[in-house]
């Protein structure tokens, strides 16, 4: 009976058994990597030529800009307007500024992403040491980076004037906020340091980043820093070194520096390149240059004519035409008929050259968002790859070109600042002048200096607001009917920054 | 546990086999009209010798003399009868009204619902089909205390649900409760047809979801589908209804004359232009010669006035003595409310078969095959719709016949905005003309199981294998069209994105149950393991200009080789648990419960974790001291405690990734490398929920309360920390988040007389959500900077922060008595804004809470009458206490040359004492009016006749003879009225942020049930 029982419970019993047990078997599933990721642990160091790609991750960051950011860090100039429909940045060009205001917040952090991703890609840029067997490629990509990192602190602390330069990645919430001050001299040390490694060269000669930095991009952010700083000899040093390396040339067609020609011109020190790849489909790499274009019947049907957020002031026009000047006023100013017929009833008869169509046959309409569009910024239909009718698709981005420097030396010199090249101020601003087709100055003034730099580089970003930010020219930003004062020479800071960083509304100790 | 063992327990129990003389009973079981019942289970007390009742209700068992005999029946109360001889025992079984003998699925294991001591809801089949849905879990809505339900009206589209409040962040974590469909887990049920489900139990305090583990902090809901029984005869059913769907609450946009009207009042030039160029376009109006002669509703343009609904189902249910089945087909169908290919499909079949293979094998297997195809339109067409100009029309025929005589092959009639200067096209035809989006949705699933009885009536073992797969073709193409030959509106390229995703989810459960009596004594033991596999992966190609026939509608086809890209991913999760459970009660008077879960996962660093569930009951009425015939027919008192661990929660990388990423180096395509600075890292999140709860019945049971307490707190709440500087987040665990609340349900039931009888009842619940804390942190910020959400301890998660509105500043000498207006260029027409702290400057100390998205307040009621044939049925809902940001009106911060609604555009200030809630047109423009406050918040209080049902029963038989069927006929108007106060289509926004939606329409209904 018993013998008869266990046969018969066998089967079950050993069944239940053996499923129960083989259960545990599967505690090992637990500790399988995760599908579809690639962990930074597991990339393979060894690899040498491999060290390009956090390089490339660097460079990636500091190309990909927000549509707003060029816009908010330009329209405070007397010679920029914010048109469209955008609320906070109208506001900002009548020097309103309220924390609330989303531009500024995605400014900062979009800023900060690109600054905290230069921290990540050097420590990957180190890891490759070993494996790339070359320190000085190494140390010239880390400085590469850093060169990344002290352009956008510089963009930065010029709009907010006082921000964090961050020491350690983990050790944000504890470091004091910086001022402006401050910030220019850490951009200052920081180029020093990064000089000597940085490739001799311009930037379209290199073969590896071609365009990319070289110890020329690092020297004209110092002489930038330098001029906000009011330290004129430091400016005038930084700005000789790029001027008697013999690497820059000013191109002498202005108007097609800023046109598909233009990109890796020798004219320029950095510059955002974007590509379509010349192709009508597929991977594109761009900026979305909407903002700047205004309304128009494109020589190229179908092509994309933009938001016009982005429009040069009448101020800037009349001084241009004051000035009697052509290609520099044909390339920054992009005429409708009604702006042309406002200009001609407020400043009199139009040289007859001006016109409401470019040189390649887009026609600008009549809108009533704008009545002027900012050249610099807008690509004629006809450069489109064709499929691609995207405002500049595939245009660049100029951020430092060499007429800058020369006109900050310049400026230096006619502060008191010595040299120890030949060039003189004069030379240096009548080498601007010339290949805009302007007579010649002699004894140039710094007050000749920076009407020429509005000449020259007027749109362009925020040049021109910070030499009058600089300088404490209320009465020249004061203009329009906006009303300037010193203490709107920054933007508040953004509220959620505020929030979550306590230490950004104390007052930054200016003795470091 | 050891071989060895159980063989020990087999010697012992078989002795005490045979020993008593034996007699055998027979008889008919019968319900209280005197119908037979087949199918009736008859049982030996406290032995698993019995049988059940054939078709004519008869039954024959040889039992041992003076045993007890137990006759359970679905729905019946049961009956213990003495077998003191052979004879015939005829029985008489009760109808259980209440339901208290009724089994409910718990978790691996089934109890009956007297021995309950969690809280658990039973929704059944016939409430279910009620309400005309494609989503079982849309007729919950309002039914069941505590558990709210936020429809989507998108063909297709599931419901939010939330069980208990909000326990994990919205953001971070899925809120979706698990569903057990016949012992398969899912994270949704979209693909069920309703009519399929037999009952469907929401488990709602952890003591009763802890033994689901990780899978059920958001609480469990269990469904059984419809299962044959053995020895009934095979009954035949058909179920259909054919509806329409009608938009409700259509909202009322600014017409012509409201928008140009408020444009006037704005001053801009620009946006007055516009306006002269579309009277310049289209003509004046003849009533009003400054208005463009266009009257443009964009709502009443793109939804259709009604859509089609019908569904279809058959089933087959059935049994012998040894094998029962269920077979069963279904069709759903449900026309979209938009103006464009958007619709949803559904056919389901489904068998199960149960099969007593010898005395100690049972096996079974079940499959539901369901196919589904999808169109869906471009949500997007609501939000155009809403900010669309009414100066625009519809068509455009001149500009098209104009871009037609330009060559343009692709040239669209629909109207541009961008014509009369705007920024944007605007129109939203061009979302839902030139899209088609379809999704194919094949679901199997699949599951097998084996019960063996080790030893007869006390052990059994039961391994249960269970596979899902899901194959999701998704295909969305985009047509080309030519509306601007000025702006990059165009799309230039077809454009077509196809994706395969496979979803292929293992499950392997197995139980050893132990169950005796010793007198009084009544126990249980289950202990198992529970090994799951879930593994997702998908594979996306994308091309641009392929041919506009849909047969050629593939990435092969594309013209442009350059334009083809491929990605896929995927992810596979292993999870491994080993639980336990003990049922004890005392003479059906104590009842003590308790579960513990050991529970190992892939998904977080942090393994293992161990979560304890016990619950107690009292039945206080099987007490000598209460007296038979008193009011209080049944009275349980309960209490139940359980933690468990939340796995819902985004999987975290643990450590840096290092990602791919392209960019432009002189024109040519380089690689480069981005790599992440933060990563998550994440240790359990636990749902700790204590609950305390009552059912009563009273006056002949003709009154049931079921009433509960809760407190449900999530421990280690895996939060989104805003990163420092940089935009994005990161999930810690860092935060406490308490639910709690209060649920009753009442119900009176009474039989005035044989032909009419009525139920009414009604339940309302009250939820409280609060962050206890946030380890250390002063509060995390979350939502859109521009509409702040700010979790803080004491408030609500996520609670709408920004300023209250003091009202509009009136007059100039308003302003120049208020710093704040002088410092700050305000104008009459500005909001004003409460400056809190009195210290006339106004910044973000002046902020405060202004409201919460979570409601606070649900109720429900129901009122069912039967008539002889005729039954009549009605349910409403509603909830209040929480707030719905209109993000629409929000929107003008980015884009302000669109219309406003028609609430707006009536109330703006304009002048003094003409609103003081509303600012002026021009300040709706203004970025300080734009500061987030409470302007932008509106109550989000709604009350909803969600159901009426009229229904008259024939009976076949007597009515038309014998051999014909029963038939049902019933007319049903789901949700004719909801009525609230909210600037929108409806109040249901799941996550309280109205920005664009897919409305959810009343459904009216008719539809006929037949049984053979």
């Amino acid at each position: 009976m018993k013998i008869k029982h266990l046969i018969k419970y066998f089967a079950p019993v050993f069944l239940s058994g053996l499923l129960l047990i083989s259960v545990i078997g599967c505690t090992d599933k637990l500790d399988e990597p995760f599908e579809d990721e690639a962990f930074t642990s597991d990339v393979d160091y060894s690899i040498g030529e491999d060290i390009k790609l956090p390089l490339l991750g660097a460079y990636y960051g500091l190309y990909t800009r927000g549509w707003e950011g060029p816009i908010t860090l330009g329209i405070r100039g007397d010679d920029v307007n914010a048109a469209g429909d955008q609320a906070p940045m109208q506001e900002q060009d009548n020097f309103t500024y309220l924390p609330s205001h989303w531009n500024l917040n995605a400014v900062w952090q979009n800023h900060y992403n690109d600054i905290i991703n230069v921290f990540t890609e050097m420590d990957e840029i180190e890891k490759y040491r070993e494996a790339a067997n070359n320190d000085a490629l190494v140390d010239q990509y880390i400085a590469e980076c850093k060169t990344i990192r002290a352009y956008l602190y510089l963009n930065l602390a010029k709009a907010f004037g006082k921000i964090i330069v961050i020491d350690q990645l983990d050790n944000i919430q504890n470091t004091p906020a910086s001022n402006m001050e401050q910030v220019m001299q850490y951009i200052v040390d920081e180029m020093n340091e990064v000089i000597p490694l940085l490739p001799d060269m311009h930037p379209n000669k290199r073969s590896d980043v071609r365009g990319g930095i070289t110890r020329y991009t690092a020297y004209a952010l110092q002489a930038l820093a330098y001029q906000e700083m009011k330290d004129y000899q430091g400016a005038a040093n930084a700005a000789a070194a790029i001027i008697s390396s013999g690497e820059y040339e000013l191109s002498d067609d202005y108007y097609h520096l800023f046109k598909k020609a233009g990109k890796l011109d020798d004219e320029i020190i950095l510059e955002f390149q974007y590509s379509d790849f010349g192709s009508a489909t597929g991977d594109r790499f761009g900026h979305l240059f909407s903002p700047f274009g205004l309304a128009w019947d494109p020589a190229v049907t179908g092509a994309g004519g933009g938001w016009g957020f982005y429009e040069p002031t009448k101020k800037f026009i009349k001084f241009m035409l004051d000035r009697g000047e052509t290609v520099r006023l044909e390339t920054s100013v992009h005429w409708t008929p009604a702006g042309m017929a406002e200009i001609e009833n407020e400043w009199g008869t139009l040289p007859d050259w001006i016109d409401n169509t470019n040189r390649e046959g887009d026609v600008f309409i009549d809108n009533a968002r704008k009545k002027w569009g900012a050249g610099k910024w807008i690509q004629p239909s006809t450069e489109l790859t064709e499929g691609r009718n995207g405002p500049g698709s595939g245009k660049n981005m100029i951020v430092i070109r060499y007429a800058e420097i020369l006109l900050v030396y310049a400026e230096a010199l006619t502060r008191g600042a010595n040299s120890n090249i030949s060039m003189t101020a004069d030379q240096a601003v009548n080498l601007v002048r010339a290949r805009a087709g302007m007579d010649p100055l002699s004894g140039v003034s710094t007050q000749n200096v920076l009407n020429e730099k509005l000449a020259e580089l007027g749109t362009e970003w925020d040049i021109r607001f910070h030499d009058m930010v600089r300088t404490e020219n209320v009465s020249e930003l004061t203009h329009e009917g906006k009303i300037f004062t010193m203490d709107k020479a920054y933007f508040v800071l953004p509220a959620p920054q505020v929030s979550e960083l306590p230490q950004l509304e104390e007052v930054v100790n200016p003795t470091n | 546990m050891r071989k060895p063992i159980f063989i020990l327990f087999l010697l012992f129990s078989c002795t005490t086999l045979f020993a008593q003389d034996r007699i055998t009973i027979s008889g008919t079981v019968v319900d209280d009209t005197g119908v037979t019942l087949p199918g009736v289970s008859v049982i030996e007390k406290g032995t698993t010798n019995g049988t059940v009742t054939d078709i004519d209700g008869n039954y024959s068992l040889t039992v041992r003399q003076g045993s007890k005999v137990v006759f359970s029946y679905i729905g019946f109360l049961s009956q213990e009868m003495t077998a003191s001889q052979s004879i015939t025992y005829s029985v008489q079984l009760k109808q259980d009204v209440v339901g208290l003998e009724e089994v409910v699925v718990v978790g691996y294991g089934e109890l009956k619902v007297k021995d309950l001591t969690s809280s658990i809801t039973t929704v059944k089949s016939d409430e279910l089909v009620k309400t005309p849905t494609g989503q079982a879990m849309q007729a919950l809505q309002g039914k069941v205390a505590g558990v709210q339900i936020v429809n989507s009206g998108a063909p297709g589209s599931e419901p939010t649900v939330r069980i208990r409040g909000i326990g994990s962040f919205p953001t971070s974590s899925n809120s979706a409760p698990l569903y057990v469909v016949d012992g398969m887990y899912f994270d949704n049920i979209d693909f069920l047809n309703p009519s399929d489900i037999e009952t469907l139990s929401v488990l709602k305090d952890a003591s009763a979801s802890a033994i689901y583990g990780v899978r059920a902090a958001n609480g469990v809901v269990l469904i059984t589908t419809k299962k044959g029984a053995k020895n009934t005869k095979t009954s035949i059913t058909y179920d259909g209804y054919y509806g329409i769907q009608v938009p409700q609450n259509v909202m009322q946009m600014s017409n012509a004359e409201q928008f140009v009207d408020y444009i006037y009042q704005t001053g801009s030039a620009v946006d007055i232009s516009f306006i002269e160029n579309a009277m310049q376009r289209y003509g004046r109006s003849r009533v009003n010669p400054n208005v463009p002669n266009v009257n443009t509703d964009w709502y009443a343009e793109i939804m259709k006035s009604h859509a089609a609904q019908q569904n279809h189902s058959l089933s087959v249910l059935g049994g012998n003595d040894k094998t029962s089945y269920s077979l069963g087909i279904s069709y759903f169908d449900q026309e979209g409310l938009l103006e464009a290919e958007n619709s949803y499909k559904r056919m389901n079949i489904r068998t199960s078969i149960d099969h007593q293979a010898n005395d100690w094998l049972k096996t079974g297997v079940n499959f539901n095959v369901s196919n589904g195809t999808r169109y869906i339109a471009d949500d997007g067409a609501w939000f155009s719709a809403y900010h669309a100009v009414p100066i625009l029309p519809v068509y455009d025929d001149k500009h098209y016949e104009y871009l037609l005589s330009q060559g343009h092959t692709t040239a669209s009639n629909y109207a541009n905005a961008q014509v009369l200067d705007y920024r944007g096209a605007q129109n939203p035809f061009l979302q839902l003309a030139y899209t088609d989006n379809r999704q194919d949705i094949r679901k199997v699933l699949a599951g097998i199981y084996a019960e063996i009885e080790l030893v007869p009536n006390l052990v059994r073992f039961k391994t249960t294998y269970n596979t899902s797969m899901m194959f999701l073709k998704a295909r969305n193409v985009g047509l080309p069209y030519f509306i601007s030959e000025t702006q990059n509106s165009n799309r230039i390229h077809s454009t077509i994105s196809s994706s395969r995703t496979t979803d292929v989810n293992q499950f392997w459960d197995n139980t050893l149950t132990y169950g005796d009596s010793f007198g009084d004594h009544n126990l249980t033991v289950m202990a198992g393991s529970s090994y799951r596999d879930e593994w997702y992966d998908y594979l996306v190609a994308s091309a641009e200009d392929i041919p506009l026939n849909e047969n050629a509608w593939y990435i092969g086809q594309t013209l442009s080789e350059t334009s083809k890209d491929a990605n896929d991913g995927a992810e596979r999760l292993h999870g491994l648990s080993y639980f336990g459970r003990v049922s004890y009660n005392y003479k059906n008077k104590y009842i003590a419960y308790a579960t513990v879960r050991r529970e190992g996962t892939q998904k977080y660093q942090e393994t293992w974790g161990t979560f304890p569930a016990f619950g107690l009951g009292w039945v206080v009425t099987e007490e000598d001291f209460i007296q038979e015939g008193s009011v209080l027919n049944y009275l349980k008192l309960r209490a139940g405690w359980g933690k468990l661990g939340n796995d819902k929660i985004a999987r975290q990388d643990g450590a840096n990734t290092t990602n791919p990423v392209y960019l432009a180096i002189d024109e040519t395509q380089v690689d480069g490398t981005i790599t992440t600075s933060t990563f998550g890292y994440l240790g359990w999140e636990t749902v700790t929920g204590t609950n305390f709860g009552l059912n009563a019945e009273l006056f002949s049971n003709r009154l049931s309360i079921e009433a509960d307490y809760y407190i449900r707190d999530t421990e280690d709440a895996a939060i989104p920390v805003s990163l420092k500087l940089q935009s994005g987040s990161v999930l810690r665990n860092v935060g406490t988040i308490r639910n709690q609340g209060l649920e009753l349900a009442v119900t009176w039931r009474n039989e005035i007389s044989n032909n009419l009888s009525y139920t009414i009842g009604g339940n309302i619940s009250t939820l409280k959500n609060e962050v206890r804390d946030l380890y250390g942190q002063a509060y995390l910020d979350g939502g859109q900077a521009e509409f702040r959400q700010r979790s803080q301890v004491g408030e609500p998660l996520l609670s709408f922060f920004g300023y209250e509105v003091a009202g509009v500043y009136q007059n100039q000498s308003e302003i120049d008595a208020d710093p704040i207006a002088t410092a700050n260029g305000l104008v009459p027409g500005d909001l004003k804004f409460r400056d809190q702290n009195n210290d006339d400057i106004l910044d973000d100390d002046d902020k405060l809470f202004i409201g919460s998205y979570i409601p606070t307040f649900n109720y429900g009621g129901f009122l069912a009458l039967n008539y002889k044939n005729l039954e009549f049925s009605m349910n409403i809902m509603g909830q209040s206490g929480n707030k719905i940001l209109n993000r629409k009106r929000g929107e003008i911060i980015w884009t302000n040359d669109t219309n406003i609604d028609a609430d707006l555009a009536k109330g703006l200030w304009n002048g003094e004492g003409t609103s003081n809630k509303y600012p002026s047109a021009a300040g709706l423009r203004k970025g300080w009016n734009q500061n987030f406050s409470d302007y932008f918040l509106e109550d989000g209080a709604y009350f909803r006749i969600q159901n009426i049902q009229i229904a008259y029963n024939i009976k076949g038989d007597e009515l038309l003879g014998r051999g014909m069927p029963d038939a049902r006929i019933y007319v049903t108007a789901e949700k004719p009225l909801t009525v609230f106060k909210y600037n929108g289509f409806s109040p249901e926004v799941p996550n309280g942020i109205d920005r664009q939606f897919y409305p959810v329409p009343a459904i009216y209904t008719i539809g006929v049930n037949l049984k053979f």
